[in-house]
């Protein structure tokens, strides 16, 4: 049964492209133009991934209010936001709301088909339970990296990362000591964003970091490169 | 030329309060005038009337009527002494009658002495005891004949002939000395001594002088007084050669005119307050003259300036001056046309006073009598002007002062406040084109409102440049979701069969979405950098390893450019040490972009007391000047726009202040002293 996918977006032309895309990989798509429609449809029916616009026809901010709905009906549903809104804050509230990743709008339907599979593959390997040991996966010090069910841990304790910041932590843990500049750690995430976005990238994910252990300090900033994985000494 | 000057010059304006002042003034004079011209010609007339209602008055004018050639006795105020000289006539003030024939003149001087009775209210003065009339007469005679007691004759040598009434004496001597006179008894020529005639007889170099006195009642004859007065030159042989005077010996006397003590008595009660009146019979003769007997200028006598300056306001040079001559008779245009029996009154310019005159006739009950005329001084004025004119120059002086000195406060003020408002308007755009908001002024005045529109004006400015700074982003997020269409259509086709040829658009297609996402990225640039900027935190970090680090790091990455790295300054700064690089990203994306390839691009850290400076200099062209201070705004660039290629949009150095700002740092743009390129310098205060 293919999966399914929502999209929430008003600007049709959009939406038909992505529906395209998706439906090409084998996706089911259905499509919501506002809130009330889309709620209609998730009750009837929950999809397995959600992607939802923040402005939604006349409710500038019906995307938040969608996503913590949503939240609430499905505690483990896959939800990016794609939308044209590239600020910071709107950025922060999205992820707070509980979305999985936030996208702007000018992402590459390459880009946003590897999210998607990402989260795909989160979503299963959460549900299935630990088969094999051979899975890909990196141990760097107290860090964890899965990269197949798309899950770090630091201190054994779950870092809660989006796809593209597990992207940046791996990219940058895969060879502790080099310097990743802000281009290959884009690259590595799929992503095309500038400098200031990627900076604050890092910032959430020390913070994460920060969280389990204040004393984290395994990021360091390469002043005028890039950032790069520390070993600790 | 400045506001309090301008105004200081329009209060001199002020200065036309004492000329109007001065217009008043005249007319105010005119006015005193005509009034005193009318009050004088009342009391002219009230003595008129007075005159010509009594019966007795009228009857005694009517005496006074003058026939023949008459002549005039005046008034002295002591007797003289009967010594032939003429001291006691100096200074008496009235003049000489003259007489001529030929070779033989003579001048002639009648006084007239009143009787003082002897009582206790003149016990001071010379008693005189009865009416007394002195003759002072000088004869030019190149051949002075004495009488001859020798020869036949009454009096054989040159003598005086009196008619005195209807008697006629003569008068001579036989040597310098006392006279002799005689009485001629009419007829017969008998001759009789007549004592009550005395006087003296002196030799002088042209001729000789006579001084006479008499008593006035010998004049005295049915009412009126009569003199005739002729001045015998003789032949040696005794007989009459030549003779002077007023009236031939042989003819009846002709009047003698002088003034009459009951008229004087009847009008004196009219005289006051400065007024002089006189009385004149209808020949012009004086026959009586009142005074006030108190001193007429009881006001203080004005000073000299103050006469001047009366003179120039009531300056009226067409008046007629008095007529000084004295010789007894009344003359002037206004006693003319009285005479004629027309009222009149005319002023005169007496020295530096007015006078005026005014003249009313005498109506007896056929015909004019004579004439009344009232003269009074314009004395009264000129005190009186005086002091309306100094209280006016004082007045006039203190409020064009007041004036003066309350323009030119009002004149500081306003050019203060509307300095202030030129220099709040000087400071209001900042050299970084930062709008500074004005203080609105909350005055009611045009001043007020003029404040309050450039801040208004300025508040518009801010919110246009406002919108222009996120003009930008506002784009860029406009932009974003049509691009999103473009690139998912664009995404899509690639999924598709296209012919080869399709496929080439569909890559360059492609291709020119990349670079739009490129630019709209770099668009909301400068706002994403706010963002960061809000929620950066500062921390304490070694400048001095951070420009080390961010140097080496741009020595490896621009291997193709010429970076120094100049690190004279050391220290802990605290600050955002990514911002801070990221603001040395922009200004060294900005130099690579102007360095020459075989140029050097230098980055150096100092110090000052206050300031660490770091700054990024580059060879290359130079910043066009009009351009310094705005360089650092969004969306300015002085790029050509050939060289574009990549699409800058002017925000670098936006950003570059933007972080300079949070770092409470200032950022310039000048171009080398040696003008070999240009120098960005960010000046982070060590103490923010």
């Amino acid at each position: 049964m293919p999966r399914h996918i929502a999209i929430v977006e008003d600007e049709i032309t959009i939406a038909a492209n992505y529906q395209d895309a998706l439906q090409r990989q084998g996706y089911q798509v259905s499509h919501y133009l506002d809130r009330p429609s889309a709620m209609h449809g998730f009750n009837q029916q929950l999809p397995d991934l959600a992607i939802i616009d923040v402005g939604l026809g006349d409710e500038i901010e019906g995307g938040f209010e969608l996503c913590r709905d949503l939240r609430a009906m499905a505690p483990s549903l896959p939800i990016i936001f794609l939308t044209a809104r590239d600020t910071e804050l709107d950025m922060i509230s999205g992820l707070r709301l509980g979305a999985d990743d936030y996208l702007t709008k000018d992402i590459s339907q390459a880009h946003m088909l590897a999210r998607i599979v990402a989260l795909f593959r989160r979503v299963q390997a959460m549900q299935e339970p630990l088969q094999n040991q051979a899975e890909n996966c990196i141990e760097r010090g107290q860090l964890l990296i899965n990269l197949d069910r798309m899950h770090a841990s630091w201190q054994q304790q779950d870092l809660e990362l989006t796809i593209t910041e597990l992207w940046i932590v791996y990219a940058l843990a895969k060879h502790p000591g080099h310097v990743k500049n802000r281009q290959q750690l884009m690259d590595a995430a799929n992503v095309v964003l500038d400098d200031n976005t990627i900076t604050s990238h890092i910032k959430r994910i020390r913070k994460k970091f920060n969280r389990i252990a204040p004393e984290f300090n395994a990021i360091s900033t390469a002043y005028g490169m890039g950032y790069r994985w520390q070993e600790k000494q | 030329m400045k506001l309090s000057r301008q105004l200081f010059l329009l209060s001199l304006l002020t200065l036309a309060l004492p000329w109007a002042g001065c217009q008043y003034l005249q007319e105010m004079e005119s006015s005193l005038r005509q009034g005193q011209a009318k009050a004088l010609q009342a009391t002219a007339k009230a003595v008129a009337a007075r005159l010509s209602s009594d019966p007795e008055l009228r009857q005694k004018i009517q005496l006074r009527q003058s026939q023949g050639p008459s002549l005039y006795a005046h008034l002295l105020s002591r007797p003289i002494i009967l010594d032939g000289y003429l001291d006691d006539w100096n200074g008496v003030g009235f003049d000489w009658q003259h007489f001529a024939s030929g070779d033989f003149k003579a001048r002639l001087k009648i006084g007239l002495t009143r009787k003082i009775p002897d009582n206790f209210a003149n016990r001071s003065l010379a008693k005189i005891s009865q009416d007394q009339l002195y003759l002072f007469i000088q004869v030019e005679d190149n051949s002075i004949r004495y009488h001859h007691p020798g020869l036949a004759g009454l009096l054989n040598g040159d003598h005086l002939r009196l008619t005195l009434g209807k008697a006629s004496y003569a008068i001579g001597t036989s040597s310098p000395g006392q006279v002799q006179a005689f009485y001629l008894a009419p007829g017969n020529g008998r001759r009789q001594r007549e004592h009550r005639i005395s006087g003296a007889w002196r030799e002088t170099a042209k001729g000789y002088q006579i001084e006479l006195g008499l008593p006035l009642s010998l004049s005295f004859n049915l009412n009126q007084h009569s003199l005739g007065l002729s001045i015998i030159d003789s032949d040696p042989h005794g007989q009459e050669l030549n003779w002077l005077g007023n009236q031939h010996w042989s003819e009846s006397p002709a009047s003698l005119m002088l003034q009459d003590p009951n008229l004087d008595r009847a009008i004196a009660v009219f005289a006051m307050d400065g007024i002089q009146l006189s009385l004149a019979n209808q020949q012009g003769w004086q026959i009586a003259r009142g005074q006030s007997s108190g001193n007429p200028n009881h006001q203080p006598q004005p000073s000299p300036v103050a006469k001047w300056l009366y003179q120039q306001l009531s300056g009226d040079p067409g008046l007629p001056s008095i007529n000084k001559h004295r010789d007894g008779r009344i003359s002037g245009d206004e006693v003319a046309l009285a005479q004629a029996g027309i009222i009149s009154t005319q002023w005169y310019q007496n020295g530096s006073s007015l006078q005026a005159r005014s003249a009313v006739p005498i109506r007896g009950a056929q015909h004019l009598l004579g004439v009344v005329l009232a003269q009074q001084g314009g004395d009264i004025h000129i005190s009186l002007l005086n002091s309306a004119f100094s209280r006016l120059l004082l007045y006039s002086i203190v409020a064009s002062l007041v004036a003066g000195l309350g323009l030119l406060a009002y004149a500081s003020w306003l050019s203060w406040r509307i300095r202030k408002l030129s220099q709040a308007a000087d400071q209001a755009l900042d050299d970084n084109g930062l709008i500074t908001n004005l203080p609105a002024s909350r005055a009611k005045d045009e001043i007020g409102d003029l404040s309050r529109s450039y801040n208004q004006l300025l508040e518009r400015l801010q919110g246009y440049t406002d919108y222009l700074q996120t003009l930008a982003s506002k784009l860029s997020h406009e932009l974003r979701t049509p691009l999103a269409v473009v690139k998912g259509s664009l995404d899509n086709l690639q999924q598709e069969a296209l012919s080869p040829e399709a496929k080439v658009y569909a890559d360059r297609a492609q291709e020119g979405s990349h670079r739009l996402s490129a630019i709209l990225n770099a668009m909301s640039a400068a706002n994403r950098v706010e963002a960061a900027i809000r929620s950066a935190e500062p921390e304490h970090f070694p400048l001095d390893q951070l420009v080390q680090h961010v140097g080496a790091a741009y020595q490896a990455t621009f291997k193709q450019a010429n970076i120094k790295l100049s690190c004279q300054a050391q220290g802990n700064y605290y600050g955002a040490p990514e911002l801070l690089v990221q603001l040395l990203d922009k200004l060294l994306e900005n130099a690579l972009d102007f360095c020459p390839a075989d140029g050097e691009i230098e980055l150096a850290l100092r110090a000052n007391e206050q300031y660490f400076i770091l700054s990024l200099s580059n060879d290359g062209q130079l910043l066009p000047a009009h351009m310094q201070h705005q360089l650092f705004d969004s969306m300015v660039s002085v790029r050509q726009a050939a060289s574009s290629d990549n699409g800058h949009l002017g925000l670098g150095l936006h950003i570059v202040r933007l972080i300079a700002e949070y770092h409470h740092g200032k950022v310039k743009a000048e171009n080398r002293p040696d003008h070999s390129g240009v120098i960005f310098s960010l000046l982070l205060p060590k103490h923010p």
